[in-house]
């Protein structure tokens, strides 16, 4: 018979391979047979793992559980009602995950503030605490999306667009960790050497937009969409082991449990799918502000009749067709009087629709300004003119209110477009017996 | 769910999930009954998801029935390992300043053991050593702490 402290030490050198991943099968079936079958050796290995992830400041299962154990049991002693003990327990389910998760994936300003939250897409739904478009936030602060999608400008010409469901978090200035899910990044030059790691890779921009996608199956892909990024496998250690360069358009996939890289994957469909529906709703705008916002899904909004598509006080933003080239000079009406466009311009278009739905107040007011990737060639603003593009420019899937309303009102509301072409700022007011305000922004595509 | 992941990192992940399911199963939760209970059950079938969901992707990991038996000694175990954490922050406690050093920085989340090998000029094989050969010195010195001796059972 095995001396049991032979036996023991046995199990804790399994228990050590298999945390660092460097068991093989054979031993692997060792550590499940001597577990299967001595329940004392089954206490060691749970005595010697919590040990291990004690000696690590994160928060535990144990931890969260038994705070909420305790908490809620506490409020069902004290409280009377089966409801209220549920409802006490829900809360205490809210703070204590929320803690758990802030305290990796906060959603809050941690430390001096390295970044704002751009953009929060309506319909978003949030996995931590929620944040809202001007949030600044901090080293340590962490975003875990479930559906919908947050765009975060980080200092040095970095965008960085959190595609749920993902988690991601801020490790510096410089760097982000990415949990799981899919990010998208946009970095200027001034953003050289930004990073977005991950446990099988750090993915080192050069100056370029890309795509960083981390799966628990597949490990992480990396998409260049323009540019140059360094992406540096990593081993179970997570000592680099390798380092390949990707230009644009071209793919590659990192394992660190393979420790493998390929230079291109198949099966890209679904991330670029995924990827492409951000990049529809973010479409050609650089910035939204006030109460400007895109939706996480486009797409979905397809009924834009009064009161089908309410905007809860804010003003969507619904990129419409990119890249219309004209086959013929179009005069349009704008504000500023008719404006003609010549053929061969290339154009994007984006409807704002503004619907109060069935509030009961007085009057609703829309303000706010989206700023764009290239000039604004004219704004529609009337019923009229709407109804007259909304077959070139409008999405085809969409259904549109033939009443005159649907413009604008020119004593009620406002539109105005910036000095350099770049902005609209807008400020609408909708009656209650005129509850629909919408526009058409043209522009010109690349310009 | 330290039974069924392998690196703080998944432990991390997993952690959101439990959150997320709590969340969404919560209407299932019967007031009046065991929270903590309800909430481990939930915590540990995500963890079990997670771990054959790796054991499917690495071909390796533990048996569903060795971890529903190390999950029934967990359960057991409660109080125990609330004492042996204590004993483990004294027994850190008394490690030379240096290996004291080592453990804050392996396990503080802040730095890889491989930027503290290249930082130190260390070889990271002799890293890794040392540090394994601290975390049997400390979990020793928790069982001498709870009366066990030089065994660990």
């Amino acid at each position: 018979m095995s001396d049991p402290r032979t036996v023991d030490r046995e199990v804790l050198e399994l228990t050590e391979d298999l945390r660092r991943g460097t068991i093989d099968p054979e031993r692997m079936a060792r550590l499940n047979r001597l577990l299967d079958r001595d329940v004392a050796l089954r206490q060691l290995y749970v005595e010697y793992n919590d040990q291990l992830a004690s000696l690590a400041p994160e928060v535990e299962e144990n931890e969260v559980i038994a705070t909420l154990g305790s908490r809620g049991q506490a409020a069902s002693r004290r409280a009377s009602s089966r409801w209220v003990s549920g409802a006490v327990a829900a809360a205490v389910l809210a703070v204590v995950c929320s803690v758990g998760v802030a305290l990796r994936f906060g959603g809050v300003a941690m430390s001096p503030p390295v970044g704002k939250v751009a953009v929060v897409a309506d319909g978003t739904v949030w996995a931590s605490e929620p944040a809202a478009g001007g949030d600044a936030f901090g080293v340590g602060a962490g975003f875990a999306v479930e559906s919908g999608f947050v765009s975060l400008d980080l200092g040095r010409d970095v965008r960085l667009d959190l595609v749920g469901p993902a988690q991601m978090r801020v490790d510096g200035p410089d760097r982000v960790w990415l949990s799981s899910g899919l990010v998208a990044g946009t970095v200027g030059p001034d953003g050289r050497g930004f990073m977005v790691r991950t446990e099988d890779a750090d993915v080192v921009d050069l100056g370029t937009e890309f795509v960083v996608h981390k799966n628990y199956t597949v490990g992480t892909r990396v998409d260049v969409r323009s540019g140059r990024v360094e992406a540096r496998l990593k081993d179970e250690s997570g000592r680099t082991v390798k380092i390949v360069e990707l230009l644009a358009d071209q793919r590659g996939r990192f394992d660190h449990v393979s420790v493998t890289a390929d230079g291109f994957v198949g099966g890209l469909e679904d991330l670029l799918a995924r990827y492409t529906g951000v990049s529809r709703a973010r479409g050609g705008v650089l910035r939204y502000a006030d109460g400007a916002v895109p939706l996480a899904e486009p797409d979905r909004v397809t009924d834009l009749r009064t009161g089908m598509a309410p905007t809860a006080g804010r003003v969507f933003v619904i990129p419409e067709r990119r890249g219309v080239e004209l086959a013929e000079a179009l005069t349009v009406p704008s504000p500023d009087g008719p404006v003609t466009l010549p053929a061969g311009t290339r154009i994007d278009s984006y409807l704002f629709h503004f619907d109060v739905g069935d509030g009961l107040q007085l009057s609703h007011v829309g303000r706010g300004a989206v700023t764009f990737g290239g000039a604004v060639a004219a704004v529609l603003t009337s019923a009229d003119a709407l109804a007259a593009t909304d077959d070139d420019f409008g999405l085809p899937a969409a259904t549109f209110d033939p009443v005159p309303h649907r413009g604008l009102e020119s004593e009620t509301d406002t539109v105005a477009v910036t000095a350099d072409h770049r902005s609209v700022t807008f400020d609408l007011d909708a009656e209650v017996l005129r509850v629909l305000d919408q526009f058409r922004v043209l522009v010109i595509d690349g310009s | 769910m330290t039974l069924c992941v392998a690196t703080h990192q998944e432990a991390d992940d997993v952690m959101q999930e439990v959150c997320l399911v709590l969340w969404r199963k919560f209407d299932e939760y019967e007031p009046g009954t065991n929270f903590v209970a309800w909430g481990r059950a939930i915590a540990f079938r995500v963890a079990r998801e997670h771990a054959r969901r790796t054991r499917r992707h690495r071909g390796i990991g533990l048996d569903d029935r060795v971890l529903a038996k190390l999950a029934a000694v967990h359960q057991g175990v409660g109080e125990l390992l609330e004492l042996r954490q204590e004993l483990l922050q004294d027994c850190v406690a008394k490690l030379p300043q240096g290996d004291r050093d080592l453990i804050r920085r392996s396990y503080g989340g802040e730095e890889s053991v491989v930027e503290i090998a290249k930082e130190s000029r260390r070889p990271l094989a002799s890293l890794y050593t040392r540090l394994k050969r601290l975390r049997g010195r400390l979990f020793d010195c928790v069982n001498r702490g709870l009366g066990r001796a030089e065994g660990r059972r």
